[in-house]
């Protein structure tokens, strides 16, 4: 779904590799560092790839980086491409069946010229035939993705095809102008022209072009003569004994193949102009020529039901594909017969095949989880050969580290084999899972995991298991394109797990991203130089640079602009460092789509980090800060104790983990699983983060002094994320909700709404409180609808289970006077004795014995140093969960709330 | 709160003292106050150094005749909004580094405004060095050798040229400012950090 890519259907999965080239080791930039690598340029610009969706040009389904500057394409695939296709069906090397294909494969290039590339390798093995005899562009994005050749050290195209102006300049000049070799690239749309016409005529002759020259120079030459020719058409068939065949050849076609052979690249017209040549004057075009950008929320755009009538037709066209070419060769000859049975019995059943029904790239993703390696596959059908390590070894290396001799050859040409990607055993995997599995009713609440036992397994298992990622792929992606109007459904099955292959979506869903997000994004003004650029540009190349992604070219262009649009479109706000490590986890999921990066990061920020990047942060930040504090002290008091002992200040060591949630300091695997769970809840629930985490360590920080535990956050040690996050979730659910309310979080409707309250339920809720009143105290406070919400609970539980103890620490006379049912009096002169130990008596065994739960210290607003001195005795005593009630007993008086005990 | 350590322990051999000392980076940022710490601290140097968001803390022992000195590094954000963080670093602090990229003008600007900070509001002994990084980058000098030094001089500043890439320097401005602490027994270490700690801008401590 997104990026969309077609549906398997009867295309293999075929994989391709190559190399780039390696820049001399040592080598670096102008600023003394290393270059970046070509790999990484290419993987970084490959991506945006993934974005064509065109029945004419092959999908790329996914790509990846190996060893040694190795690349490995997975595209869609077919067995036959034009030339077998020529040699097997007549109908195909018809002069009908040419101009078909002649006006598919322009359709492909007008396409990909709007995407704002060209092919410039179009040769017949670059032109498949799909079973249904459709032409498909193969191999096409090679240009792009090299930027023009230059990251590789091989020619893109084949000699005999390629244009005569890019053999004596290079492909490397722009379309016109010539501005050399950029990351703009465009190259000229008439080069691929000129192939087609080649490609055509040696179609309509019936002959290899050139077929006598094997040296690569003469190839040269032939196609520069044919080029200097003054009419190129005659003298090819000249000199291939052809001008019998080509007379035969209808007038339109002739022309055709004439004006696609003009020498003079500015004569040549481009691909969309020769779309309206009469030759194709009966043919229609198969689908729209511009490229649909992603959306979100999901709209499939060919569904627009304004325009039914153009939906049924589509419907119809779908349906009525045409039949299958007879004979065509489905499966591999090398194949194995079980999957050879397997296919064939598929397509003769009348069963419908379900994986082919899924889109390509979740076929691919599947086909890995169920244990398939790309680069395994490749070693298995030797298009990677492992040579032994001596072989490769450099002849000479010189002092400056650049070697000369060994194995280079590899990179000095373009292995043109693919092979397919055999999925028998992903389709024996989900062999049993029935039909209707593959279409849960979303409206029933179906998501086929309940019944599976793998639901109930950890979640790493969850995430490895194949049949299960099907079942999670399967309801969100009905889900998402049910959002906005299912978002609570989404949101209620995110809390089981998030299955990878849809977090991008799922993250936007859960942030409530929605309206013009696109078009938001397109009209910010992401060029104009600001006074933050230099930070900008200083801090990208440092932001999680081990990822592939992040660190290309590619990768530091749309971080800087997603960065500079948050900027300038929150005027109110501004960049400080840390903000780049934000954008990273929403760049890295949405590198196709970075108005919905924007979106996100937008929405996070807004919930979770309201007024972080405030010009003047301080006061939000120390409020956080003292949460933070007195959260470790509610939850861990040992651990507050001893930090607070030796000065170990959360002002030290956890700015970075807020105002970053967290993505300064771990690496994306983990944000990923951290914000998973993270964007499901509360902007509270950082606090709680922070807390288990601190937990997780606190055997280490109890041992430690200042500088031990200072340098164990300074490089953050190695984390159990998952349990990170499940105690997080039960630090939450214990921590009643007022005591992380902050006054500058982000007001939610019903929470500051509260002016239409009584006074008498006004007063029970939490208000600001100074900072300097929060820094001096060391126990949160607590609301008082929460006590009562607290003490509710516990009248309602029928076990009686007490959550909660009320300590009312005023003198005896006072609580006579009225205190809340079930509140218990000690008073703060006779409680402890000198040395800060609980007095023996009744009362402080009763106290004793409530170690661990919520201890809620009442006293008077009046008397307040009284009740924080309580309660911190009781710190000092290590009871967890102590809090004061906010603004004092006086809270309850208009709502008559208190008693006089019995 | 307490007071963490004495200053000087003397150390329980009869091998001379121990002193520990405070010692923080400033800078602005991408200068490579990081990578001259990591460089110091672990003999590593990474391209892709992270950028420092607040402060980041690493200790690092050398031996100076019969003396360990054990220098306490703050390394602190770069970016001029921290700046109201810096205080809280530097005070108490008993030497500075305060560095500048020898390929940027406006970083050499930005250190000075540093040393101004430091002579007025640090404590008065503090020792400080200028470091102008990126040495190895020669070629796209911007701040000449002879300013800097001049500069230096009359601030009377230690002051080196350094490369975290090659390492160059790196230790010697260390060993340096090692040199021109004092290192006497009643050198107390203050308390210098636990004090209220504000963030406003501009505010001054
Ligand atoms: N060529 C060169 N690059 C350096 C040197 N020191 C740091 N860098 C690079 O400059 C960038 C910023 O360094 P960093 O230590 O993060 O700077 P900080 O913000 O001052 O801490 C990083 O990419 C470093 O790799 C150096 O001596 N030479
Ligand atoms: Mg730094």
């Amino acid at each position: 779904m997104y990026p969309a890519s077609p549906k398997l259907g009867l295309a293999h999965l075929g994989a391709s590799t190559f190399f780039a080239s390696a820049h001399p080791s040592e080598s670096c930039g102008s600023n003394g560092l290393p270059l970046t690598p070509n790999s990484i340029r290419i993987y970084g610009r490959a991506r945006a790839l993934q974005l064509i969706n065109h029945p004419h040009l092959s999908c790329y389904v996914d790509i990846h980086r190996g060893k040694h500057e190795r690349i490995r394409v997975i595209q869609e695939y077919y067995l036959l491409n034009l030339k077998g296709a020529c040699n097997k069906y007549p109908e195909i090397r018809s002069h009908t069946g040419l101009a078909q294909i002649a006006h598919q494969v322009l359709q492909g290039l007008v396409y990909l010229n709007t995407f704002g590339t060209v092919t410039c390798n179009l040769s017949p093995q670059n032109i498949l035939l799909d079973p249904h005899g459709q032409a498909k562009l193969y191999n096409y994005g090679l240009y792009y993705m090299t930027e023009a050749g230059s990251a590789v050290s091989f020619p893109l195209g084949i000699v005999r095809y390629t244009a005569p102006e890019v053999l004596l300049h290079g492909a490397s000049q722009d379309g016109g102008g010539g501005s050399g070799g950029t990351a703009t690239v465009t190259g000229n749309p008439a080069w691929d022209v000129w192939s087609l016409g080649m490609v055509l005529a040696e179609a309509v002759m019936g002959y290899q072009l050139f077929e006598k020259c094997e040296e690569v120079e003469g190839l040269v030459a032939e196609v520069l003569r044919t080029g200097l020719a003054a009419e190129p058409l005659k003298h090819l068939a000249k000199t291939h004994n052809s001008t019998q065949k080509l007379d035969a050849a209808p007038q339109e076609l002739r022309d055709f193949l004439c004006t696609c052979l003009t020498p003079d690249p500015k004569d040549r017209p481009m691909p969309r102009s020769l779309l309206n040549h009469p030759l194709f004057r009966t043919m229609t075009i198969s689908a729209p020529l511009n490229p649909i950008l992603p959306h979100f929320p999901v709209i499939d755009p060919s569904l627009c039901l304004i325009d039914f009538a153009q939906y049924k037709a589509k419907l119809s066209e779908v349906e009525n594909k045409g039949t299958v070419l007879p004979d065509y060769p489905l499966i591999p000859n090398s194949d194995s017969p079980l999957q050879a049975n397997h296919t064939t019995e598929v397509i003769k059943s009348e069963q419908k095949d379900q994986l082919s029904e899924r889109s390509m790239r979740e076929v691919y993703h599947l086909w890995q989880l169920a244990g398939g390696n790309v680069e395994q596959e490749l070693k298995k059908q030797k298009l990677i050969r492992t040579k032994p390590a001596i072989l490769t070894l450099p002849s000479v290396m010189v002092v400056e580290g650049e070697v000369f001799g060994g194995d280079a050859s590899h990179q000095q040409q373009l292995e043109a084999t693919t092979i397919i990607l055999p999925l028998h055993s992903l389709r024996s995997r989900l062999a049993h899972v029935a039909a209707h599995k593959y279409y849960p009713l979303i409206t029933q609440r179906e998501c086929g995991t309940d019944d599976l036992e793998t639901s109930r397994l950890p979640l790493v298992i969850r995430e490895r298991d194949v049949e299960y990622q099907l079942h999670r792929i399967l309801t969100f992606q009905r889900l998402l394109q049910a959002y906005p109007y299912k978002a609570d459904l989404v949101k209620s099955e995110a809390r089981k797990d998030t299955p990878p292959f849809y977090r991008s979506l799922i993250w936007a869903a859960l942030l409530g991203v929605d309206g013009a997000v696109a078009d938001t994004y397109q009209q910010l003004d992401k060029e104009t130089p600001t006074l933050t650029d230099r930070q900008i540009e200083v801090d990208i190349p440092r932001c999680h640079q081990y990822d592939e992604l992040l660190s290309s070219p590619q990768g530091h262009a749309k971080f800087t602009r997603v960065l500079k649009a948050w900027v300038v479109s929150h005027p109110h706000l501004v960049y400080w460092q840390g903000l780049d490590s934000l954008c990273a986890p929403f760049l890295y999921l949405n590198f196709n789509n970075e108005a919905l990066a924007y979106a996100c990061l937008s929405r996070f920020i807004d919930k979770y980090l309201h007024k972080f990047f405030l010009r003047d942060n301080s006061a939000v930040i120390q409020e956080y800060l003292a949460k933070f504090s007195h959260m470790i002290a509610f939850h861990d008091p040992r651990l507050a104790n001893h930090l607070h002992s030796i000065g170990f200040i959360p002002e030290l060591y956890a700015i970075p983990w807020f105002l970053t949630m967290y993505t300064h300091v771990f690496p994306l695997q983990k944000i990923f699983l951290l914000w998973d769970t993270l964007l499901l809840g509360e902007a509270s629930l950082p606090l709680c983060v922070a807390v288990a985490l601190l937990r997780q360590l606190a055997d280490r920080l109890l041992q430690f002094g200042f500088n031990e535990c200072i340098l164990l956050f300074s490089d953050m040690p190695d984390i159990d994320m998952e349990r990170v996050v499940r105690d997080s979730v039960q630090v939450f659910c214990s921590t009643p909700p007022s005591v992380t309310f902050r006054q500058h979080q982000r007001p939610t409707s019903e929470r500051d709404n509260n002016s239409h309250l009584p006074q008498s339920s006004q007063d029970l809720l939490m208000t600001g409180v100074s900072l300097a009143e929060l820094k001096g105290e060391q126990c949160p406070q607590v609301s008082g609808a929460d006590l009562l919400e607290l003490s509710a609970q516990r009248r309602k539980s029928r076990r009686g289970l007490a959550k909660l103890l009320l300590v009312d620490v005023r003198t005896s006379e006072e609580f006579a006077r009225g205190t809340l049912p079930e509140a218990m009096n000690m008073p703060a002169d006779f409680t402890f004795t000198p040395e800060g130990s609980l007095a023996p008596g009744p009362n402080a065994e009763l106290l004793t014995s409530y170690r661990g739960k919520i201890i809620a210290v009442i006293g008077s607003r009046n008397n307040w140093g009284q009740v924080t001195e309580f309660a911190e005795k009781l710190l000092v005593l290590e009871f967890p969960r102590v809090c004061t009630l906010h603004k004092g007993i006086e809270v309850f008086r208009a709502s008559g709330a208190l008693v006089v005990p019995s | 709160m307490a007071q963490r350590g004495g200053a000087q322990r003397p150390s329980g051999g009869g091998q001379g003292k121990i002193c520990q000392f405070k010692l923080v980076l400033l800078g602005e940022s991408a200068v490579g106050k990081s990578s001259l710490v990591l460089r110091f601290v672990k003999g590593q140097f990474h391209e892709y150094q992270e950028s420092t968001i607040g402060a980041a803390f690493l200790t690092q022992t050398v031996c100076l005749d019969d003396t360990t000195v054990k220098f306490e590094i703050w390394d602190t954000a770069g970016q001029e909004r921290y700046h109201s963080l810096a205080p809280m670093y530097y005070r108490g602090a008993q030497a500075a580094i305060v560095v500048y990229d020898i390929t940027n003008q406006d970083t050499f600007g930005r250190a000075k405004t540093w040393v101004k900070e430091l002579q007025r509001q640090a404590s008065p002994n503090i020792v400080i060095a200028l470091a102008g990084n990126k040495a190895d980058l020669a070629n796209k000098r911007m701040v000449e050798y002879e300013e800097a030094q001049t500069y230096a001089e009359e601030n009377s500043l230690l002051f080196m040229e350094t490369s975290a890439k090659t390492a160059m320097n790196v230790n010697d401005i260390f060993l340096a400012i090692a040199k021109k602490l004092p290192k006497s027994d009643n050198n107390a270490r203050s308390c210098w950090m636990l004090q209220v700690i504000t963030f406003k801008t501009g505010e001054t401590m």
